[in-house]
This record gives structure tokens, C-alpha cells and sequence, in this order.
């Protein structure tokens, strides 16, 4: 069966997704997409059960949200000290091991829905649920089988609860939902999405007879004596005909279930395919309710891990053909200017050998060139004997002059005699002396030395040219 | 899984491809450069050739036609006997001849009375612009008498005549212009 409805679910965070329900016999599937915040119905399909494998063959999608009715499961209201929300899980598991011993592998989630005083003390009351493994294996085998992948497991009650905290006018009010899955109802006490309680109880058949208001109204009873919970309405679930369903006769005022938004689109379609419906709705909100294995789930990570590595990989592969392509073009354009180098560079071989062969002729000489170099770096001492002419002046007599050649300088020792009638007269004499060796270019005076009574000099130079 | 490893494959022979590539026109690029190099390199060869041309010329003008037949202690006695034909009257003294690894040397020490000081500064001069053998100078002493008149102003040169031998270790100087001295 093939429908059209279109949801208008505002504020829940949808894109293209398709949800899974299995109920008594039937699989019942709903396609999701969201635009603008609006989620849109897209399609509906009512499978029987041995047509849901040719379905899985022939869908494309490989991801699916599916919430299920579980034939047996174990559900329990354990009561802790107000307990950090890290250790509950933990806490909820050890003390399923030890009330149901049977349960050895099992998924299972909690919902802490209220905190009372018990026997003095404070107590934080869980509402946990238990499904064993060998259970859920199937549904997910099923899947695996043709490659495609669960990416959240729920279950029904779940997302009726979910669905009912949605609304608005429910909002902060304790409900007791009916979910008729044919000849079995799930009664569940809901508040704010919660579960507190939750009964499955026989049914003679689809839809509310007296025998059914009867189990409901005693389970309202029930919640008020012994869980001391008020429900305020009950809210009936079925994917069945409403039409004949009587409202009258339930304790409390009762209702069909609506979507949280107006819903535009064939009620009956949205009627019979309710579950998954509501599953499309509210998956966004499902968190610590999702009963799939850890193994499961570290596997889908792995596959999410490895699809990205694929796409990481065909960007790198992109990237890597465009360099390719870029550096080819840049290596051909380089490559075309070679052949006319080379040609030019065979031309000016000539020169070359001619230059290697000058040179190594060269060579042979060399010795005799740093020779011939050395010789010629020591100081120039004619040019010395020339400047030294320059110092001898009238009233000055050189009596000796003796040049030291180290190769790197010229030590110069002049001796002499200054004419002078007076003292002033022979420094005068002397200073002017020593002025006369100064402006000698490249000469330093390294030290002087007049003696008054003889009239004596001794200057020692240093000469660097 | 198959999936996973084309794709890394494909992934990995891209990434290779690219790098390869890289690296070639990265080469390509050297050797582009080398080419440019070349050119340039082409200019300095032709002078250099000039250079070494020019050297060479130098050099041979420098070294005597014989030098690879006499050996050097004939090189300098000749040396000898041109300072004493410089020098005239002049008294020359010499020792032995030593040789060291790479050369010749024999010590003169030439004792002359100085009359004129420009004629001395040029046989100075021509001492220093000696080649094969070399004249070096090692000192210069002019010494005037204590009073005039009685003796002439004297001149001592103390120095080495020396000259390479031929086939001395090759030195690894770089090939440069030869400096010299011209007689003054």
C-alpha cells in the first residue's frame, strides 16, 4: 500500500529517513524527509513479513530506524540512592543480572522518572527494560544480511512515550497510554517522555472491547494505590479501525493519540502506519533507550569510521589527479625549451674544452705564478729609501739608517744629530723631525728618543707598503 | 571491504603519481636552471680564456727559455756575477748554497762606499726587480762617519739570491694575474 502523508512536525531535526516497524506479522515502513524544519511523509508501505527481505534487495537506502514489539522482554522499577547519571546504567545492568538470572546477554535502557522519600530516605525511582540479545540478533541479522545497517532500535512504547511528551497540552501530565498491538496491549504510565510503568496484558482482540477497559481501568487503580501516580488522561494507540472503538467506560477521559502538529495528509494512512510514524518523529529524541548491542554499535562506527576514510580518500584521489594533470602540463611546458638549450649548449661544447685544456695548461705554471706573487708582496724597499730622503732636512743629520725586511714590514732605525743653539731650538728641531717621518705615507713611529746633551736622536719606524 | 582498499589504492597511486611527478618537475626545473646557468657561465668561460691566455703569456715571458735544462745554481751565479757587474767595486760576499725543497738560496752580502744616493736606490731597485734568480732583500745599512771627512758614507745589503727548482710541488693557488716590479 502506497501513501502520501505529509507531517508537520515543527522543531525536530530530520533529514531523509526511513523507519522500520515490526508488528504481529506485519512490517510496516514510513519514509521521512525533513525541509525547513517540516517533516515530510513521503511514502508508507504494509509489508507481510516474508515480503520484507524482497523489500531490503530493492531499497537503496542502507540506513533505517527501526523500533520493534518485542515477543518477551524483562521490565523493572529498581529504587537507588540519588546516584550520579554516569553510574546508572551500570547500576541498572548489575541489578537486572541479579533479579533475573536468566538474562545473561542482554540489551537494555533506563528512565529515571521520580525522586520520593522512602522510609526516611531520599530514592531515585528507574524505570529499566531489559530485551536479551538472542532477541534482538535476528531483526539485525536480518538487516546485515543485505548490507544495510539499523542505526537506532527502539521499542514501540518507546516512541509512543517519546511521542506523547511531545504535545504540548500533555506537557508535565502523567498518561496512561494504551498501545493496541492486536491481541496484546501495552498499557504504560508516561510522564514527560518516561516510562514509570509499563504492562502487557491478553487481549481477545484488535481493538477496545469491555474486557480491555477493564485491564485498563484496573491499571489505573493500580498506578494510583500502588505507585502513587495520578494519570490525568489515557491516550489509545492502535493501528486498527477507531470507527466503533467506544470512549465511554474508561475511568478517565480518553483519547485517540494525535501528532503533536497538524498533520496534512489521509488519517487512515497515518492511522495504520502510526508506529513507524512516530518512530520517524521522535528518533532525534532517542538516546540511552537505543537497544542495540555495543558490539553492533562499535561496528557501525567502524563502517561510519571506513566510509569516511572512502570519501577522505576519493577527495585525496581528486586532488591527487588534478596535481597530476597540473604538474604534467607544467612538466611538457618545461620539457619544450630543453631541445633548443641542448642544441646550444653542443654548440658552446668547443669553448669549453678549449677553456679545460687552457686551463690545465695553466696549471703547470702555477707554482712558478705564487712564486714569482710571493716574492713580490714583501715591502718595496727602494720606495722605502726614496721616502726616507724626504725626512732629512736642514739642522737635522742622519748619521745611520738600517732597514729590516721581516717580508711583511720594514723596521727602520734612524740615527742622527740634531744642529741647535738652544734647547728650544733642538725640540723645535726634533718635533719637526718627527713630523717630517709622520706624513711619510704608510710610516709609523714605533719609538723616539733624544738625548740633550749630545744632541743625539734615535727614531725606530714601522713602514707598511 | 573491497571497497575500502580500491579506494585507498586509488588513493595511494594518485598521491605516488603526484609526488613522483613533483619531484620530476622539480628536477626539471634544476635542470632548467643549469641550462640558464650555462648561458651565463658561457660569457665568463670566453673570459676567462682571455684570462688564462693572458697569464700564460705573462708567466712564459718571466721564466727564461732554459730553465727546465739548467739547473738553478747556475741560475744564480749568473745572478751573482750580474750584482757584482751592478755593483762595480763593491765588496760581495757569499756563503754556500742551500737548498731547501722548493728552491735555492745563497746568502750575498754586498759592502760598497755610497757616493751618489739616487745611483744606490736604483741598483736597489734593480736588486728587487730580479727574476730567476730572486734577490731578497733581507736588510739595508747606510752608515756616515763619525766626522766628516775622514771616511766615506758605506752601505751593507745583506740578502738571498734564490730560485725555484724546476718541477717544485704544484702549488693550488688560483690562477691569477702575476704582480711585478719594474727597475726603477
Amino acid at each position: 500500500m502506497n501513501g502520501f502523508d505529509k507531517l508537520l512536525i515543527t522543531g525536530v531535526l530530520l533529514k531523509k529517513q526511513i523507519a522500520v516497524s515490526f508488528e504481529d506479522g506485519t512490517v510496516k515502513v514510513a519514509y521521512g524527509e525533513l525541509t525547513d524544519g517540516t517533516i515530510t511523509i513521503t511514502r508508507t508501505l504494509i509489508l507481510k513479513d516474508e515480503e520484507f527481505d524482497d523489500f531490503l534487495v530493492r531499497e537503496k537506502a542502507d540506513k533505517f530506524i527501526v523500533t520493534c514489539h518485542f515477543s518477551s522482554f524483562y521490565q523493572e522499577i529498581f529504587a537507588f540512592p540519588p546516584t550520579q547519571e554516569k553510574y546508572l546504567k551500570t547500576l541498572v545492568e548489575t541489578e537486572i543480572r541479579k533479579t533475573n538470572r536468566e538474562l545473561k546477554n542482554f540489551s537494555s535502557f533506563y528512565m529515571p522518572f521520580r525522586e520520593r522519600l522512602h522510609e526516611g530516605r531520599m530514592v531515585q525511582e528507574v524505570f529499566a527494560f531489559a530485551v536479551d540479545t538472542n532477541e534482538i540478533m535476528p531483526i539485525i541479522d536480518r538487516f546485515t544480511k543485505y548490507g544495510k545497517r539499523i542505526s537506532k532500535l527502539f521499542p514501540d512504547c518507546v516512541s509512543i512515550a517519546k511521542l506523547i511528551s511531545v504535545k504540548r497540552d500533555m506537557a508535565g501530565e502523567t498518561i496512561l497510554s494504551v498501545l493496541d498491538s492486536g491481541k496484546e496491549k501495552t498499557i504504560c504510565v508516561v510522564k514527560e517522555g518516561n516510562i514509570s510503568f509499563m504492562r502487557v496484558v491478553q487481549s481477545r482482540q484488535a481493538g477496545f472491547d469491555e474486557y480491555d477497559m477493564n485491564n485498563i481501568n484496573m491499571t489505573v487503580n493500580y498506578a494510583r494505590q500502588t505507585l502513587r501516580e495520578n494519570p490525568s488522561r489515557i491516550i489509545l494507540i492502535t493501528p486498527y479501525k477507531r470507527e466503533g472503538t467506544p470512549l465511554e467506560g474508561f475511568s478517565l477521559p480518553t483519547a485517540f493519540i494525535e501528532f503533536p502538529a497538524p498533520v496534512v495528509s489521509f488519517e487512515e494512512n497515518k492511522e495504520e502506519c502510526i508506529l513507524p510514524i512516530a518512530a520517524l518523529s521522535v528518533h532525534t529524541s532517542i538516546t540511552r533507550e537505543n537497544l542495540l548491542p555495543p558490539a553492533y554499535q562499535g561496528f557501525l562506527l567502524q563502517r561510519t569510521i571506513l566510509t569516511i576514510c572512502i570519501a577522505f580518500f576519493l577527495i585525496c584521489s581528486l586532488a591527487g589527479l588534478g596535481y597530476v594533470v597540473m604538474k604534467s602540463f607544467e612538466a611538457y611546458g618545461v620539457t619544450k625549451y630543453f631541445g633548443p638549450l641542448r642544441q646550444e649548449i653542443e654548440r658552446r661544447q668547443a669553448i669549453y674544452t678549449e677553456y679545460v685544456e687552457r686551463k690545465r695548461q695553466l696549471e703547470k705554471y702555477m707554482p712558478y705564478i705564487k712564486y714569482v706573487n710571493d716574492e713580490y708582496a714583501t715591502p718595496d724597499v727602494q720606495k722605502a729609501l726614496i721616502l726616507l730622503q724626504s725626512i732629512s732636512h736642514e739642522n737635522i743629520m742622519i748619521k745611520e739608517v738600517e732597514l729590516k725586511n721581516d717580508r711583511q714590514q720594514l723596521i727602520v732605525e734612524l740615527k742622527g744629530l740634531i744642529f741647535a743653539r738652544t734647547y728650544s731650538q733642538l725640540q723645535s728641531n726634533f718635533e719637526n723631525l718627527l713630523s717630517y717621518a709622520k706624513k711619510v705615507e704608510g710610516m709609523e713611529i714605533v719609538s723616539q728618543k733624544l738625548d740633550l746633551k749630545t744632541k743625539d736622536f734615535v727614531l725606530n719606524l714601522r713602514w707598511k707598503i | 571491504m573491497k571497497q575500502y582498499v580500491i579506494a585507498g589504492m586509488i588513493c595511494l597511486f594518485f598521491v605516488t603519481a603526484g609526488s613522483i611527478l613533483n619531484k620530476y618537475t622539480r628536477s626539471l626545473y634544476e635542470t632548467s636552471d643549469k641550462f640558464q646557468e650555462f648561458s651565463v657561465k658561457y660569457f665568463n668561460i670566453l673570459s676567462a680564456i682571455t684570462d688564462i691566455e693572458r697569464t700564460s703569456m705573462t708567466i712564459k715571458g718571466l721564466i727564461p727559455g732554459e730553465f727546465e735544462t739548467r739547473s738553478p745554481e747556475e741560475f744564480l751565479l749568473t745572478g751573482l756575477d750580474e750584482v757584482k757587474s751592478i755593483f762595480g767595486n763593491a765588496e760581495v760576499t757569499i756563503t754556500n748554497i742551500e737548498t731547501k725543497s722548493n728552491e735555492v738560496q745563497l746568502p750575498v752580502t754586498i759592502k760598497a762606499v755610497l757616493k751618489d744616493y739616487t745611483l744606490f736606490t736604483n741598483q736597489v731597485g734593480y736588486l728587487q726587480s730580479m727574476k730567476f734568480p730572486f734577490f731578497a732583500i733581507n736588510s739595508i745599512k747606510i752608515a756616515r762617519p763619525a766626522e766628516k771627512g775622514l771616511s766615506p758614507t758605506t752601505v751593507e745589503i745583506s740578502g738571498l739570491l734564490k730560485c725555484p727548482r724546476a718541477g717544485a710541488p704544484v702549488a693550488t693557488a688560483p690562477p691569477a694575474g702575476i704582480q711585478q716590479r719594474g727597475r726603477k
